[in-house]
């Protein structure tokens, strides 16, 4: 029907020169061979400039070759259109093309002799750019529908991919469809490759992955022995290996690929558990470890029957393959902070099953198991290093008692140990474990492990991590992803991710102890003082002065000169009020930490700061910095890094510095006498005791304005101070009882202080502030004048906002009732 | 401690005591109004906890006092407290009403009128008590009675929190 139509259409729409056509015609019929065929297309095309003409000529073709009876002839005529079609569809109209669709389309149904040269017509149309786009839809379809012989069908569908991939979903179910049931080899193989082809090529499978999956798995595990004499060369390994790369490669197939081969490792076939396990190993190799996640112990499972009651070598060693596979896809996990590590859960798991095996060497289980945890450590250094954790101790205990067999083992680690490069700790341990294979005796093991350790922490480290941060050699990280070129130590626009792993810097190279020598320190030095003056981001300017101050602390007897730039920078800085860097500045000073470098550069900075506290910007930043003086750092200026702590130098500090401070005080003006105070409360709460209670009395009058003062940080900072002298009072105190209760109830009485002291006290200390002079007051029978004042003033907390507060009150009301009171205290 | 030679109660039932209560983030958090609740108030009865005159435990150990008796409504300014005495003829119930009465007086607001009786069918007597307890005047002067005083300072002087 519709070829009448395009007859009647062609005919009606276009004038064609009647006088030339008979001949062309008849030649057509006579042309038997294609080779003259091809010839007189091309001729027939170029002879004509105008298209129309050549639409009109072959549309009179199709009349006489079309509704010929023969299929073979009717073929022919196809295939000249095709052909033509071939060289002038750049030439096509819309209108035309959609014309030439449907006939192709409809063709399809036609005999199967005609298909092929469909095909090709097909082909050329969609290389068409005028190709409407509702058409790719629609050859698929027909395509799916009438085409049962598949073969090129889908060369075809691979040349034109960007309208197939518009339609997505469709064009999977479609391809789905026409795969399934599938017996002819040859085709299979092209379906896995197209397939193939479809994963990889970013097609949308939607919700169709099942289905894709289930039609290429059902050929799983491949069994195919080709018949003898076979044309086409067939091997069963070519679709093995087809098949796997469709099954392995997306991981959106995991969920179901996985379970299959756990089912398919059950089965007692040979050959099907060797390919469950090396399919096994090529998808451990493209998943990540949440695919893997939920099927690992039965992974694990079935992977240890197969090593622990092996019948073959060949699956034996497939096993361990997979294993050592799976191992490594754990290991490359990235882990978020809050997931578990899936690496440690399925070493764990492995463990259980394996270790014990190894305690007991006259049972055979021995040898795998030791075949199991080498398969494991040998894929990444963490696994080594936990299997080798776990498992070490017990070996070589066993070894000092059991020559023989545990020899053989510890053989076998260390053969997974020796599987590893550039590891230090891989070398050392081969040497241990030889050290252990050769003496017999538990000391020589105790000997060597504290060498061991020193010359791991030593130069090695150092210079490894030093030349980590200058120059973004990585190459002693091989199992990570970095990028090729990293600058740890420059701060990049939006970089400070990565600036601030100078804290990791700062960790390695600041617990060094000092014999160690740090190369390239000057340069070091120069890089840490411009990140930590220019860097924007707090943690990373604050970790490279931490870090410059840990260097500086060791090794300021070299660098006096770098040092001495380093303060004349920072005082330009500081003393320049518009400077943007101010703070930065500042830290690094606060962290070069003046009182414990014994160098006379030391009294420079310290004047600084006192100076800095009346300074309106970086006031309250050095009076808290005071703090920062005093107090113990735990991260890198103490002992435990190996600093240089001069002794009693808080005592000093204080003793040298505390009259400066009362002095700046007296003299400041109202609104900065605050951090004045702010200063001296954190030096004196870091004072050890004895000094506290030995000074405290002349500063007493100054800390009990400080209660007054409205800052809250000062009133907190004072009261902690306050806190261990009413414990123990000093007789100085007597004295001043009457204003530090007049303090104390006005502090009760003020709005927002109660509250926020309250949530204070909660978080972090245990005792009640400022109820605790309430809770236990001091001198019974001298404050007994007080008791009503205070009974009445408490009255008022108790009906106060916030349960905290209440709570409080109620105590110290309560203790002021029982006070004095018969039965009391 | 007001004993005499024998006890009235030589073993009485010890109950578990309830945990402390656990702090939420609202708490802390200053714009927000902690209402007074049931809970409060049987923390002032237990935190510091109240001793039994007989025994060295706790009211709340003693079941004396148990939250669900407490009943406290922070908008009409009322606190309810009902007590139960171990055993139904215990000389002590009043003695125990006043410690209760007095440490509610010194810890809550004055706006509170507070309402301190025997639970209904424990005690012989608990109209007689109750209505000693209720009335203000006779409680005002059993506070002025240093010796009774003494007890019941006793009675509230506890293991306080240390400091």
């Amino acid at each position: 029907m519709t070829v009448f139509l395009i007859i009647s259409f062609c005919f009606t729409a276009r004038t064609f020169h009647a006088c030339s056509l008979p001949f062309e015609l008849k030649l057509f019929m006579m042309a038997a061979d294609s080779a003259i065929l091809v010839g007189l297309v091309e001729e027939f095309v170029s002879g004509q400039q105008d298209s129309k003409a050549a639409d009109t000529a072959t549309g009179s073709c199709q009349t006489l070759h079309l509704t010929s009876s023969q299929p073979q002839t009717r073929a022919r005529g196809v295939q000249l259109l095709s052909s033509v079609l071939q060289t002038c569809h750049g030439d096509l109209t819309e209108g035309e093309v959609v014309v030439l669709l449907a006939f192709y389309e409809n063709r399809l149904k036609d005999h199967y002799v005609i298909t092929p040269h469909v095909l090709q017509g097909l082909k050329a149309l969609t290389k068409c750019s005028v190709l409407p786009p509702g058409s790719a839809v629609s050859i698929l379809k027909s395509l799916f529908q009438d085409v049962h012989v598949q073969v090129r069908t889908y060369d075809l569908q691979s040349h034109a991919s960007t309208p197939l991939k518009g339609l997505g979903a469709d064009f999977v179910f479609g391809f789905v469809q026409s795969v399934d049931g599938e017996r002819d080899p040859r085709n299979l193989l092209l379906a896995f490759q197209i397939a193939r082809k479809i994963i990889r090529g970013g097609y949308d499978l939607g919700k169709f992955t099942e289905e894709l999956f289930e039609v290429t798995s059902c050929y799983f595990p491949i069994d195919f022995s080709p018949p003898p004499n076979d044309p086409h060369g067939i091997t069963q390994e070519e679709l093995i290996l087809a098949l796997r790369a469709v099954l392995t490669g997306t991981p959106c197939f995991a969920e179901f690929l996985l379970p299959l081969i756990i089912e398919k490792l059950d089965s007692d076939i040979q050959s099907a558990k060797l390919d469950s396990l090396q399919t096994l190993s090529a998808c451990a190799s493209v998943y990540e470890h949440k695919e893997l996640a939920e099927f690992l112990p039965g992974l694990w499972a079935s992977l240890r029957r197969e090593v622990f009651q092996t019948a073959s070598e060949k699956v034996e060693s497939a096993g361990l393959a997979a294993l050592t596979a799976l191992t490594a896809c754990l290991s490359r996990s990235v882990l978020s902070s809050d997931s578990e590590d899936s690496l440690n859960v399925f070493l764990d798991l492995v463990l259980k099953d394996c270790k014990h095996h190894l305690c007991e060497p006259d049972l055979k289980l021995v040898w795998p198991s030791a075949k199991l945890l080498q398969a494991c450590s040998s894929a990444s250094y963490r696994a080594s290093h936990k299997v080798t954790a776990a498992v070490m101790p017990s070996l070589i205990e066993q070894y000092n008692s059991r020559t023989q067999v545990s020899s053989k083992s510890l053989a076998q680690a260390d053969g997974a140990a020796a599987s590893q490069e550039h590891s230090q700790q891989a070398l050392h341990q081969r040497c241990v474990t030889a050290l252990a294979a050769v003496s017999s005796h538990p000391s020589v093991v105790q000997e060597t492990t504290p060498v061991l350790i020193q010359v791991l922490t030593s130069a090695h480290t150092a210079l490894r991590s030093v030349s980590l941060f200058l120059d973004g050699d990585v190459s002693f990280l091989p199992e990570n992803a970095f990028p090729s070129q990293i600058q740890l130590l420059k701060q990049a626009s939006d970089s400070w991710k990565q600036s601030q792993m100078v804290c990791l810097l700062m960790g390695c190279v600041c617990s060094l102890p000092r014999g160690v020598e740090i190369p390239q320190v000057d340069r070091l030095l120069l890089e840490l003082e411009e990140l930590s003056c220019t860097c924007d981001h707090p943690l990373s300017y604050t970790s490279a002065a931490k870090c410059y101050a840990g260097l500086v602390n060791k090794w300021h007897v070299a660098l006096e000169s770098l040092i001495d730039r380093m303060l004349k920078r920072i005082s330009s800085e500081l003393a320049s009020a518009s400077s943007s860097v101010r703070t930065q500045a500042f830290t690094l000073l606060l962290w070069v930490r003046p009182p414990l470098v014994t160098c006379p550069l030391s009294s420079i900075p310290v004047s600084q700061l006192f100076s800095l506290l009346s300074d309106p910007e970086l006031g309250s930043l050095a009076a808290d910095g005071f703090s920062l003086l005093m107090s113990d750092s735990t991260d890198i200026l103490n002992r435990g890094c190996h600093a240089d702590v001069r002794i009693m130098y808080r005592q000093r500090f204080f003793t040298e510095n505390s009259s400066k401070l009362v002095q700046g005080f007296n003299t400041a003006p109202q609104e900065r006498k605050s951090c004045y105070l702010k200063a001296l409360s954190h030096i004196l709460t870091n004072l050890p005791r004895q000094v506290q209670i030995t000074e405290l009395p002349a500063l007493l009058p100054l800390l009990l304005e400080a209660l007054s003062c409205p800052d809250q940080g000062v009133q907190q900072s004072t009261l902690s101070c306050l806190q261990p002298v009413l414990l123990d009072p000093p007789s100085a105190l007597i004295t001043q009882l009457e204003a530090l209760v007049g303090r104390m109830l006005s502090l009760i009485t003020s709005p927002s202080m109660v509250r926020i002291i309250c949530a204070y006290h909660w978080l972090y200390q245990p005792i009640h502030i400022p109820f605790w002079p309430f809770t236990n007051p001091p001198f019974p029978w001298q404050i007994m004048p007080f008791r009503a004042r205070v009974l009445r003033a408490l009255a008022t907390p108790l009906d106060d906002r916030k349960r905290m507060v209440r709570s409080e009150a109620v105590l110290a009301r309560n203790e002021w009732f029982l006070l004095g009171s018969p039965g009391g205290r | 401690m007001a004993g005499g030679t024998r006890l009235e109660n030589a073993n009485p039932l010890i109950f578990q005591r309830s945990g402390e209560r656990l702090h939420t983030a609202n708490d802390e958090d200053e714009d927000v109004l902690d209402p007074i609740d049931d809970r409060e108030i049987f923390d002032i009865l237990h935190v510091q906890s109240i001793n039994d005159p007989e025994h060295p435990l706790s009211l709340e150990e003693l079941n004396v006092v148990e939250q669900m008796r407490v009943r406290v409504n922070d908008q009409q300014n009322t606190v309810g407290v009902e007590f139960t005495p171990t055993i139904p003829h215990c000389s002590m119930a009043t003695l125990i009403g006043l410690s209760i009465k007095v440490k509610l007086l010194r810890s809550l607001p004055e706006r509170f009128k507070i309402d301190v009786r025997i639970t209904p069918g424990t005690h012989a007597s608990e109209d007689a008590v109750n209505k000693q307890l209720a009335d203000k005047e006779r409680v005002a002067a059993a506070l002025e009675n240093s010796q009774l005083l003494e007890v019941v300072n006793q009675c509230l002087t506890s293991n306080a929190r240390t400091v």
